[in-house]
């Protein structure tokens, strides 16, 4: 099979029979529908780009299993050069959407189970690394869309998934037979599933052994029965519907964030041959830290990319109000580009200073990848904060582009709303509902909680933190000397 | 004069100084006997390996022809301007190629 062009990425959706719920309907053509057509766009660009000569470099690598050519978001990777690549071809594709494209998550998903299922079937004797690596191969292959489905409900955060009032609230096995084994429960926050060909399904966190039966890592097509994904609401997703045109959605083809999901899984059967991890409990935290840390990695090179996006907006902005020169609004932008390659640095690092595991996949370095997402968590705020600023308050008022086309009104919207000469009033309007639309509400929030919420990574980087070897330099330059060698 | 096959293999252009496939543009509209063609065509008389930035990521593949190397505004490790690109590229290749090719 070859790769997938857009066309064939969209066409190959039309084929499923996924079951979606949204505003209170059950929908049908996800392809065409006005509320799900900027994420299939994205990510059909992560198809495209596959056959464009000037990023074919990055967006396309060789099988270590087949030796063809993949669409790297298949990939394993193979050295510290695939993980850098994998961090600049997301801040291109970004540069290119200013929106999520989705198809990350489930890459992450599968390389954290690739390495993990190798070290289980080490220690464990269990065989579930070939396993996965043909359902690696098929996906490789067949050139599809896999979501990672990690995050549960959790219900009662105190308590863990055994305790839990409601045992549902974090995906578990409720039978095992010959032929496979059954899970229910729901995961919530699915980016991209909607149009997604695969879910691959991991535990959210570590466990013990008490908790075994929520131990469980599976992949499943996203129209298996007893699946059924209900859609959440975005800012400003009633932009997208009805006849109000293009111009007040900002970013009318791509959207601003990836388009979420809570997925129900109800008594659904998963063959065995699709199963990764069945109750070994040990590994899960494992599973959990190795996700999180590729997933965390990969935020210096999207937001990077989605910020380049503001930044540009941001100056345009500036530009056609006529305040572009002002030396406070040129200071504004460097602290704004100064943020974005703080984050794109660090996604660097974490890529370079990454590792070889057991399996011979890299890993990134996982203090850095977490420290990238903990900045990503305040620098993408600060940069919205100085776009707005320089943007102005305008965006914040901005007439409906149907007044805009009014017969009557609309000569005042163009009259009132322009800004300097030489600039069309519309094109004005266009920057600022851009501006408007990626750094408000929901894409705010998901630069906040999407690869974990802060805390998360505080603790991965106090564990990775290595305080003792920083205790002894301070202990020696202070010139304390160590008591054990005294004695 | 039957036109000189060159190779072309862009870098994925992540956040590139100089744009490629501009920069290639103008050095055809330097000299109409200049084809280019796929890096992987096995007929090129010429590797023309075009980074849009010094970082130079791409992966460069294997060729025993003559290289010529693009790295933002500089070819072969010579900085010139971005508006001297074209002809900066195209006195390469002519010091590379036999007289008769270009």
């Amino acid at each position: 099979m070859a790769l997938k062009d857009a066309n064939a990425y969209k066409e190959s959706l039309k084929s499923r029979n996924i079951k979606v719920y949204a505003f209170g309907e059950k929908i049908e053509g996800v392809t065409e529908h006005p509320l799900f057509r900027p994420h299939v766009e994205a990510a059909s660009l992560t198809y495209e780009l596959a056959f464009d000569p000037t990023t074919e470099d990055l967006v396309t690598a060789k099988s270590h299993l087949t030796g063809k050519k993949i669409s790297r978001f298949t990939h394993i990777h193979q050295s510290t050069d695939d993980l850098i690549k994998k961090v600049k071809m997301l801040r291109l594709i970004a540069g290119r959407t200013g929106s999520c494209y989705q198809r990350c998550v489930g890459w992450d998903a599968m390389n954290a189970t690739y390495s993990v299922t190798y070290e289980m079937d080490q220690e464990l004797g269990t065989d579930y690394h070939q396993r996965f690596r043909r359902y690696l191969e098929y996906i490789q292959d067949n050139d599809l869309m896999v979501a990672g489905a990690m995050t549960d409900p959790k219900g009662d955060r105190a308590l863990s998934p055994s305790k839990q009032k409601d045992p549902d609230m974090f995906v578990r096995i409720v039978e095992k037979n010959d032929k496979g084994i059954v899970i229910r429960g729901a995961k919530a926050h699915q980016t991209g599933i909607i149009n997604s060909h695969e879910m691959l399904i991991m535990p959210t966190m570590a466990m013990g052994e008490e908790d075994k039966a929520y131990a469980v890592a599976c992949a499943l097509p996203v129209d298996t029965e007893g699946v059924l994904h209900i859609f959440g609401r975005q800012t400003n997703d009633e932009r997208r519907m009805g006849d109000g045109g293009e111009l007040d959605q900002g970013n009318a083809k791509y959207g601003t964030v990836g388009g979420e999901a809570l997925t129900v899984l109800e008594d659904v059967f998963v063959p065995w041959e699709r199963v990764f991890m069945c109750e070994e409990f040990s590994f899960a935290g494992l599973l959990v830290e190795r996700f999180a840390s590729y997933h965390r990695q990969n935020y210096g090179g999207c937001k990077a990319g989605v910020s380049d996006v503001i930044i540009g907006a941001t100056t345009a902005m500036a530009e056609y109000s006529g305040v572009a020169k002002a030396s406070h609004v040129r200071d504004k932008v460097v602290e704004m580009v100064h943020l974005t390659e703080t984050l794109y640095c660090g996604s660097i690092a974490c890529s370079c200073e990454g590792s070889v595991t057991p399996s011979g996949a890299y890993f990134v370095n996982p203090l850095l990848a977490n420290t990238v997402k903990q900045n990503v968590t305040r620098f993408i705020y600060e940069i919205a904060r100085l776009s707005h600023d320089v943007s102005g308050g305008c965006m914040a008022t901005l007439p409906s582009e149907k007044d805009l086309r009014h017969p009557e009104v609309g000569k005042f919207v163009e009259k009132y709303f322009k800004g300097v000469e030489g600039v069309a009033t519309e094109d004005r309007m266009r920057i600022a509902r851009l501006v408007e639309n990626m750094t408000g509400g929901t894409a705010l929030v998901e630069s906040m909680h999407g690869a974990g919420s802060p805390q998360a990574q505080r603790v991965m980087i106090l564990r990775q933190a290595n305080l003792g070897h920083k205790v002894k330099l301070a202990r020696k330059l202070a010139g304390i000397k160590d008591k054990d060698k005294e004695s | 004069m039957s036109k000189t096959k060159i190779g072309v293999k862009y870098c994925g252009h992540c956040n590139p100084l100089v744009d490629g496939p501009e920069i290639i543009r103008g050095l055809m509209s330097l000299h109409e006997h200049l084809e280019m063609v796929s890096w992987r065509d096995p007929d090129k008389q010429l590797l023309l390996i075009v980074s849009g930035c010094p970082v130079d990521c791409v992966e460069k593949p294997e060729f025993a022809g003559p290289i010529v190397q693009i790295a933002g505004a500089s070819v072969n490790g010579r900085a010139c301007s971005v508006q001297e690109l074209p002809r900066a590229i195209l006195a390469e290749i002519q010091s590379r190629l036999p007289r008769t090719a270009v």
